[in-house]
């Protein structure tokens, strides 16, 4: 049994019960005061009259406190559930349909949990009266589950639903779930209200955060029906699927990062897929130790410019819900680099930006030019101008305030000594802020190291503890940099002793590098180092800006920036078949997508915008909450049941349909109160026999006759 | 003081006054010869009775006349006659004190009554004594019969106070205990008290062979109760309080007190006592015509 309010915000008018008591010492303070010559004509009316008095203000004041207190109490609407008659009710059926859920049930290894709880939710549907109405709402938003806008008594219609009710690869989403429900009944004006959620409490959705005090309208009765189940004996799933930040060219191999995690206590071995958009596949096995990780490079195929997409699934443990997914990403077109001076002159550095000159390995394209005709390379807008500090030195002040210009606007120039020049300090321009000065090396040169591994340059080359290792690069010649203090340069690389070999500073929006040695193994071993083709590369292909592509796991939901409300048109591009109209919510939030795939949206304002999705990688996990303490919902009354079969939670539903609304009963009360009151209020305070016992039948006017016995008057 | 001093006797009561004379209607015990009969019998021109002739009586005393009618030897009796002692009643509790819608209070109606009624008294030859009482007999002036020695009653009444509580019938029963041989005993009084006890009190009186006269003095604001809604009324004796909204008791109350001034009523004709309600707002002259 329980009780509840099921219009709970009219007890704040409770302090009106309390009214009666202050009319009636107000109304007290407005008494007079008369001097009688004596009372024993009012004890002649009634001996105890202030005693009667009293009890009958009393009685009355009790009685409008209680009529105003059964008021309130009745537009409090008191429900008591599970004691005499029956009640009509509206009931919110919340189905997880998180990924969890395509787990094994319980009682039956064949059947998934979705489908023992799909089953129970029928029974429940099957026992609704025809009174009843009822609503079904999943914990995931799926687009293919048909949303009633308000509860239905029609069984039909609510059979239709389950049965629409799939395993998504999200997790589930208890507040919005709840958060609706409690909506929907909140309209609801039946007496009893119910949400009854059917779930395998999986601890990372209902463990924590706590989702504070749901709004569920008074007298809503929470149940949570746990569907234990079996649990995979292996299972990996698809942690992370990462594109490389730099370098998106056309015609440059796309490195793709794919994390995999093992949650069980045996290594596992699986076959990882990688599909692009342009048809190639890659298929590589993988073994992921137990409880461990494991991250997977792959290089995707150099492809064209233009937006494109690559999937990843793994197969070969024993649960698949969580085991792809799905990114997207832009490609730029090929982009030249301008070279200023010869081959001798600027070492290894030409053949590290493009090992291909027309761009089919890096991306990158050269072009050769003179100082003279610096305006024309720099209209081809190349990544990267690369010359040597003597060039530079040599350009006049048009060209080196037209080089200004260029690197304010976002330019990047790479400098470095004349590899065949010899070993003196180069005339450089006041505006650069760095000087070079001749290193005394010892024969064998002196190590190479980095001296800020968090540089953007190294970014290729930071392992995953956060160190850069450099393969033993010597420098056996070169210059030491001294960059001017208000020009801010930042070192890079250097020997042991703080002599900076490479330092980087920003010019506006550009950026301006400089070697200290010439880039040929004559200077140091740095151009023959793997590592060098990735230093070039950095300097040429800044990290990629936010190429506005939303990556997000299933069952996020993403928010447009710049956006609020409307709708937009949303329509798949691989993965989950979707192509419809979604609402855009006032802050720009967009419906969560339950499955993996990659979607394209386009706005009625004209934005347009991709969407790649994978699966929620902790879907296959085992924990779950135990016992009758959900953390999540620890704000909220609720009650869990373990194990609801059909028939139990048919039985549970027809215990609970036992209900009694208080309210008529309070109405009544109330009425019988007023009379009451009436009824006492208006009952003489003296009994007409006392006042006239031993009178005749005079009246206050009347007066004896004169004389013995008479009046004077 | 001068005889127009007094504020209850002023002299145009006194002019009022001299038509009107008191009459008692019970054997009186005088000293003196005088207008009223006496409870002896004696030398006068009232035939009382006749009785038989018993050997001692003088037998000039035997009726020869009715001895021829009846051949009895028979006494003929006559009422003897003597003066009049009338005592004056006057109740000083607090109740006296309040004044309703008429211009002057109970107590003064009161005083003006026994200043009145002991002017009467010495006016055609008696004597006139005056008691004050409220719970107890407060003051005690032997009667007088004469309009110099009336002048010390007078004054006391005009130096009297209505105050503390009241209790009529031990009063009376207290000056029944003190009042000498048979007299006109004239209670003046509000009688704000249970009908009952105040007619022990009378009953004591007119078992001891007083002639009794009751004036009850009673103000019209104590009969109608005009003041409306809730009160807290204030028992100006005992000062006990009463909380009472007068709308809804009214009828009630003056129901009651008429009954109250029935009860009484009844009560002294039961006893042959003469009731008289004086409504202060009655000329003084008026409320005591006919006390013969």
């Amino acid at each position: 049994m329980s009780f509840a309010f099921l219009g709970a915000p009219f007890l704040w008018l409770a302090p009106l019960i309390a009214a009666p008591v202050v009319f009636h010492f107000a109304w007290r303070l407005r008494r007079k005061r008369l001097s009688v010559p004596s009372l024993v004509f009012f004890q002649r009316l009634e001996p105890h009259l202030q005693a009667r008095k009293r009890l009958r203000d009393l009685l009355v004041l009790l009685l409008r406190c209680l009529v105003v207190a059964f008021i309130v109490l009745a537009l409090a609407r008191p429900s008591w559930s599970g004691f005499l008659g029956s009640s009509s009710a509206t009931v919110a059926i919340v189905i997880d349909n998180s990924a969890s859920m395509g787990l094994p049930a319980a009682d039956d290894a064949s059947k998934t949990r979705l489908s023992a709880a799909l089953a129970a939710a029928g029974a429940l549907v099957g026992q609704l009266g025809v009174t009843d109405r009822a609503v079904v709402l999943t914990t995931v938003a799926d687009s293919l589950v048909p949303v009633l806008a308000e509860p239905t008594s029609d069984k039909t219609h609510l059979r239709a639903i389950l049965d629409a009710i799939r395993e998504t690869q999200a997790a589930s989403q208890p507040g919005a779930a709840l958060q609706a429900a409690a909506e929907v009944l909140a309209g609801a004006t039946t007496t009893r209200r119910e949400i009854h959620v059917l779930t395998d409490l999986q601890a990372h959705e209902w463990a924590a955060p706590a989702l504070g005090a749901l709004p569920l309208p008074p007298g809503t009765t929470l149940w949570l029906h746990r569907l234990p189940g079996g649990y995979p004996a292996a299972e990996v799933a698809l942690s992370s699927l990462e594109v490389a930040a730099r370098g998106r060219l056309a015609g440059r191999p796309i490195a793709l990062r794919v994390g995999l995690d093992n949650a069980g206590a045996q290594a596992v071995t699986v076959n990882l897929t990688i599909n692009d958009d342009r048809g190639h596949r890659h298929t590589q096995t993988v073994t992921v130790p137990a409880h461990g990780s494991q991250a997977v490079p792959v290089a995707l195929p150099a492809t064209s410019a233009g937006m494109h997409w690559a999937h990843a699934a793994i197969d070969g443990d024993d649960f698949a819900l969580d085991n792809e997914g799905y990114t997207a990403f832009g490609c730029e077109a090929r982009r030249p680099v301008a070279l200023c001076g010869t081959h001798a002159a600027l070492g290894f550095l030409p053949l590290a930006l493009a090992p291909a000159a027309d761009g089919s390995l890096s991306g990158l394209t050269t072009h050769w030019f003179g100082a003279e005709d610096l305006q024309t390379a720099l209209d081809s807008h190349p990544a990267l101008l690369v010359m040597t500090w003597d060039d530079l030195g040599a350009l006049d002040q048009d060209r080196q305030q037209v080089l200004m210009h260029w690197l304010t606007g976002g330019g990047r120039l790479a400098l470095c000594p004349r590899a065949d020049g010899l070993r003196q300090t180069p005339h450089l321009p006041l505006w650069l802020g760095i000087t070079g000065e001749v290193m005394d090396l010892p024969p064998g040169g002196e190590p190479l190291i980095a001296l800020d591994t968090r540089d953007d340059l190294l970014h290729d080359l930071v392992e995953a503890d956060g160190t850069v290792h450099l393969d033993a690069v010597h420098v056996a010649q070169g210059l030491a940099l001294q960059g001017d203090a208000n020009f801010d340069w930042k070192p890079v690389l250097g020997l042991p002793d703080g002599r900076v070999i490479l330092a980087h500073r920003t010019l506006g929006a550009g950026m301006i590098s400089c070697f200290g040695i010439g880039l040929t193994a004559d200077w140091s071993s740095l151009p023959l180092a793997p590592a060098f083709l990735a230093i070039s590369q950095a300097l040429a292909l800044p990290t990629a800006a936010d190429d506005g592509i939303l990556r997000l796991l299933a069952g996020d939901s993403p928010r447009l920036a710049g956006v609020h409300g409307g709708t937009a048109h949303l329509v798949s591009i691989a993965g989950d078949a979707l192509d419809s109209m979604v609402a855009i919510g006032p802050g720009g939030e967009l419906p969560p997508f339950p499955r993996a795939g990659v979607y394209a949206l386009t706005t009625t304002q004209g934005l347009h915008a991709l969407i790649a999705t994978r699966a929620d990688p902790g879907e296959g996990a085992r924990e779950v909450v135990s016992g009758s303490v959900v953390p999540a919902l620890s704000g909220s009354p609720y009650q869990v049941a373990d194990c609801p079969t059909p028939q139990a939670l048919a039985e549970a539903w027809r215990h609970g349909a036992q209900g009694f609304d208080l309210m008529p009963l309070l109405l009544i009360l109330a009425f019988l109160a007023l009379l009451a009151e009436g009824w006492i209020a208006n009952q003489p305070l003296v009994r007409a026999a006392a006042a006239t016992t031993g009178m005749a039948a005079a009246g206050p006017g009347a007066s004896p006759a004169p004389g013995r016995g008479g009046a004077a008057a | 003081m001068p005889e127009g001093a007094y504020r209850h006797l002023p002299p145009h009561l006194a002019d009022a006054l001299r038509g009107l004379a008191i009459a008692a209607r019970r054997p009186m015990a005088g000293a003196m010869q005088g207008l009223h009969r006496s409870n002896r019998h004696g030398a006068s021109v009232e035939f009382a009775e006749y009785r038989p002739y018993v050997p001692g009586d003088p037998p000039n005393l035997i009726d020869w006349s009715a001895y021829a009618r009846t051949d009895k030897h028979l006494i003929r009796r006559f009422e003897e006659e003597t003066n009049l002692t009338g005592w004056v009643l006057l109740d000083c509790s607090a109740s006296l004190a309040w004044r309703g819608r008429g211009a002057v209070a109970k107590f003064d109606v009161a005083c003006s009554l026994a200043a009145s009624l002991l002017y009467m008294l010495v006016a055609q030859g008696d004597r006139g004594g005056l008691m004050t009482f409220n719970e107890r007999i407060q003051s005690r002036h032997a009667p007088v019969g004469s309009a110099a020695t009336l002048k010390p009653l007078l004054q006391a009444l005009e130096d009297a106070r209505a105050a503390g509580r009241g209790d009529i019938a031990a009063s009376l029963h207290l000056a029944c205990e003190t009042l000498p041989r048979r007299s006109l005993v004239m209670v003046v009084s509000d009688f704000l008290q249970q009908p009952l006890t105040v007619l022990a009190g009378i009953r004591h009186l007119h078992h001891a062979g007083h002639d009794v006269r009751i004036l009850h003095v009673v103000d019209r604001g104590e009969l109608a109760l005009e003041t409306t809604g809730l009160v807290e009324l204030d028992d100006m004796e005992t000062g006990e309080r009463l909380e009472v909204d007068l709308d809804e008791i009214r009828d009630s109350y003056r129901a009651a007190v008429a009954a109250h001034l029935e009860e009484v009523r009844r009560g002294c004709f039961g006893m042959n006592a003469d009731y008289r309600l004086v409504l202060t707002d009655t000329p003084i002259a008026e409320a005591l015509r006919g006390m013969a």
